[in-house]
């Protein structure tokens, strides 16, 4: 094909490759803020020359070229920066759970306040020896009734409301079960669309882009392995299970487990999803939900118990103003102390309020005092050497601590990512500079292509229209 | 490295929400005046102010508490007081009483006063707090002593009524005072005084008014070591007051210390982050701007 037109293919072929390449960086430019978009780069190759070396060939100037062609549209993005930003971004959504959960926490325990369980247990304790100076006084036992009623009530209220936040967990992990499944659905459909198109020998650069950012979503929610096959599609693991192959996705569900909270589980078998602790939004859910809260609530429930064990003993060994004895001051279920936690109905009379310690003694305000001196004795059992101030005192600087924890690692996190969302972007990132000077490099070869199809234009009109006109 | 806008976009962003977000906190921190919002502000800070909140609590009721005692025993002293002047005089009135050199007249004059100081002295043990009788023990709602027939006539001491209950007042924690002295101890020798006296004088012996002043000074006596006791109880809460004022002191220093902004630093953080911010909007304002298409033709 050493022809005469063989130029004007050439000038046509740098056209259109020219043009390509600035389709290729309009798009670039057009998606440079599209979250999870990879820059792409025409890859311009020259087509094969001409003629092939042979034996019938004879010696004459080389190969002679044949111009420029686009060999492949490419993705510039980095594997192993995406591999590890999708296991730190898993950290991520866990610590930013956790530190938001004990945020949480936190608010319920509302300290340091001048109306929380601190103030409260003090001003209790307050009543009693208020009532110790003046027991023959109606007005203080109303006094202390009402003391009595607000320190249960405060118990009761923190209780529910930590065992709220435990069912708000709970509907949260359905949905983070319920938006994992919808991932995966969407990934396994990209696949197969990746699959067919690599099939044909080109490349999904933009669903690749899409698939890419679905997976960081799905990344988010949970810890998993990731596998590439030759034809694109990627495998994803949870636990050593398949959760997307090709283009299925094996979904998961939840079931009701012990405690009666939802657990996840594989919809195909029913079996638990191991999860890995520490890592993924889904896993710090059930953390809180299922050690955070039920610790604190734990807590206070021996809190409680301790209280009204001690108070009651006390109690029982006491007289009322009207000669009652041996009378609980607390009542509450076992198991469930802080939430049931109130004032026996038996003493909600005044006058049955045990402050003597011996019968018909009107001004005898020494049990009170007795009851009083708990706020001083270790309680022994579950507070060990403590005081029921200190165990609660202990209790909410330990929360403070976690919290504290969660907070750093959180922000600790926020900065490893930001430093391989920068690595990835500096890598993949459209850059509007790097754009525009292309853009002219681009535009400058294409007003060059076109200028030389033009030159060959006149070539030709000399050789056609002028050339053999001898003396006509 | 290869630096893109998105990339400096990004960047630029989180430095700004990150200066805005510390200049937020110490803006916080000057309005409201408090450095412990949170646990987790301070874990061990907190743990350490929930103690002291406690303790101050726990100090104020104390507080109160003297203050409860200190009335009991002020009235206490001031009834006390009342009966030692009673009982002097009514030992002036016995001095009189012995001398032989009486008419019969005299005697039954004599006779009428200590009746007067008898009548008296059963007020005094009647004393009231409120509606608390100082002097009964646990019974506080019962009088001491109910005289028969009357308090000027009665022949002999009438029987004690209250009991030998002690009040305890705890002063400070763990620590307590008894409140209350029972009127068996400090009325009792008293009356009994009274009525020896009265009927010495009626019956117009010597030596029976002069017996009855040496009870009269045992009785003197006995309200004179209730007094010293009182005024001893009465040292001891002033001493345990001056006490809890200074624990009480250094106890909202301390709390005050961990819970409360120091304001001049708070002040000087908060003007380094105004700068700093400041400084992160003018930096990403230049460094947005420039790009090659502003130069390109």
């Amino acid at each position: 094909m050493w022809g005469t037109f063989g130029s004007v293919e050439i000038a046509l072929r740098a056209l259109q490759a020219q043009r390509l390449a600035l389709d290729v960086i309009a798009h670039n430019i057009a998606n440079a803020n599209t979250p999870g978009y990879s820059r792409q780069v025409a890859r311009l190759e020259t087509t094969p020359p001409y003629p092939w070396p042979g034996l019938t060939r004879g010696a004459g100037a080389g190969q002679l070229g044949t111009g420029v062609r686009v060999a492949e549209i490419d993705r510039l993005r980095d594997a192993f920066t995406d591999l590890q930003l999708r296991q730190q971004l898993a950290l991520t959504g866990y610590h930013t759970v956790l530190a938001d959960g004990y945020a949480q926490v936190e608010a319920v325990f509302n300290e340091p306040s001048d109306s929380s369980l601190n103030q409260q247990l003090g001003k209790f304790f307050n009543a009693w020896q208020e009532l110790a100076l003046s027991p023959q006084d109606t007005a203080i036992r109303v006094g202390l009734i009402e003391a009595a009623r607000n320190l249960a009530g405060l118990f009761n209220r923190m209780a529910g409301q930590l065992k709220q936040l435990q069912q708000d967990l709970d509907f949260r992990l359905v949905n983070q079960v319920a938006e994992l499944n919808e991932l995966a659905d969407r990934i396994a459909r990209l696949n197969a669309q990746i699959g067919q198109i690599q099939g044909t020998g080109q490349r999904p650069n933009d669903l690749l882009d899409q698939r890419d950012a679905l997976l960081e979503d799905l990344a988010r929610i949970v810890r998993a392995a990731y596998v590439t096959a030759p034809d694109g599609q990627v495998t994803v693991y949870i636990g050593g299970r398949m959760l997307i192959h090709n283009d299925q996705a094996f979904r998961l569900t939840t079931a009701a487990g012990p405690g009666g909270f939802a657990e996840p589980v594989w919809a195909g078998d029913g079996t638990p999803v191991l999860l890995d602790d520490g890592s993924g939004e889904l896993a710090a859910t059930l953390r809180l939900r299922d050690t955070v809260i039920p610790g604190k609530l734990a807590d206070l429930n021996s809190l409680a118990a301790a209280l009204a064990g001690a108070v009651n003993a006390a109690h029982r060994a006491g007289y009322g103003l009207d000669g009652s004895t041996g009378l609980d001051f607390f009542v509450f279920t076992a198991g469930e102390e802080a939430a049931s936690l109130a004032v026996a109905p038996a003493v909600s009379d005044p006058l049955k309020i045990a402050a003597a310690l011996s019968p018909g003694s009107p001004g005898d305000g020494r049990n009170a005092l007795n009851i009083s001196q708990i706020q001083y004795q270790p309680q022994g059992g579950d507070l060990g050497t403590t005081t029921l101030g200190e165990f609660y005192q202990l209790l909410v600087g330990r929360l403070g601590l976690e919290a504290r924890q969660a907070e750093d690692q959180k922000a600790n996190q926020e900065v490893v990512k930001g430093y391989l969302e920068s690595r990835r972007d500096s890598f993949s990132g459209v850059s509007l500079d790097e754009e525009a000077g292309r853009l002219v490099l681009y535009q400058r070869a294409f007003e060059a292509a076109a200028r030389s199809l033009s030159v060959l234009d006149e070539v030709l009109d000399h050789l056609i229209n002028r050339t053999g006109l001898v003396g006509r | 490295m290869r630096i893109t806008q998105r990339q400096i976009g990004e960047q630029v962003l989180s430095d700004i929400a990150a200066a805005f977000e510390r200049l937020n906190r110490y803006q916080r921190q000057v309005s409201s005046g408090r450095r412990l919002t949170r646990p987790a502000d301070d874990p061990a800070g907190t743990a350490s102010t929930l103690g002291y909140r406690a303790a101050i609590l726990r100090l104020e009721q104390h507080l109160t508490n003297i203050d409860r005692a200190r009335s009991w025993l002020s009235a206490t002293d001031s009834a006390l007081s009342d009966l030692t002047l009673t009982l002097q005089r009514a030992r002036e009135l016995a001095v009189q009483g012995a001398s032989d050199t009486l008419s019969a007249d005299d005697r039954q004059r004599i006779a009428l006063e200590v009746r007067q100081l008898l009548g008296h002295t059963f007020q005094l043990s009647k004393a009231m707090l409120g509606d608390r009788y100082l002097f009964s023990g646990f019974k506080v709602t019962t009088p001491p002593y109910n005289p028969l027939p009357d308090e000027y006539d009665v022949p002999t001491p009438p029987p004690y009524q209250g009991d030998g209950g002690q009040m305890p007042a705890e002063v400070e924690a763990g620590a307590t005072i008894t409140l209350n002295l029972t009127a068996d101890q400090v009325f009792g020798p008293a009356i009994a005084a009274l009525i020896q006296l009265r009927h010495a004088l009626d019956s117009g012996s010597s030596a029976a008014v002069e017996a009855a002043l040496s009870a009269v000074d045992q009785a003197v006596n006995a309200a004179i070591d209730g007094r010293v006791v009182v005024g001893a109880r009465l040292n001891r809460l002033e001493e345990a007051e001056n006490r809890l004022l200074d624990l009480k002191l250094s106890l909202t220093e301390l709390k005050s210390k961990t819970e409360d902004v120091d304001f001049a630093e708070a002040a000087t953080h908060l003007a380094m982050a105004e700068t700093a911010y400041r400084a992160a909007l003018m930096g990403s304002a230049r460094m947005i701007q420039p790009s090659l298409l502003d130069f390109l033709r």
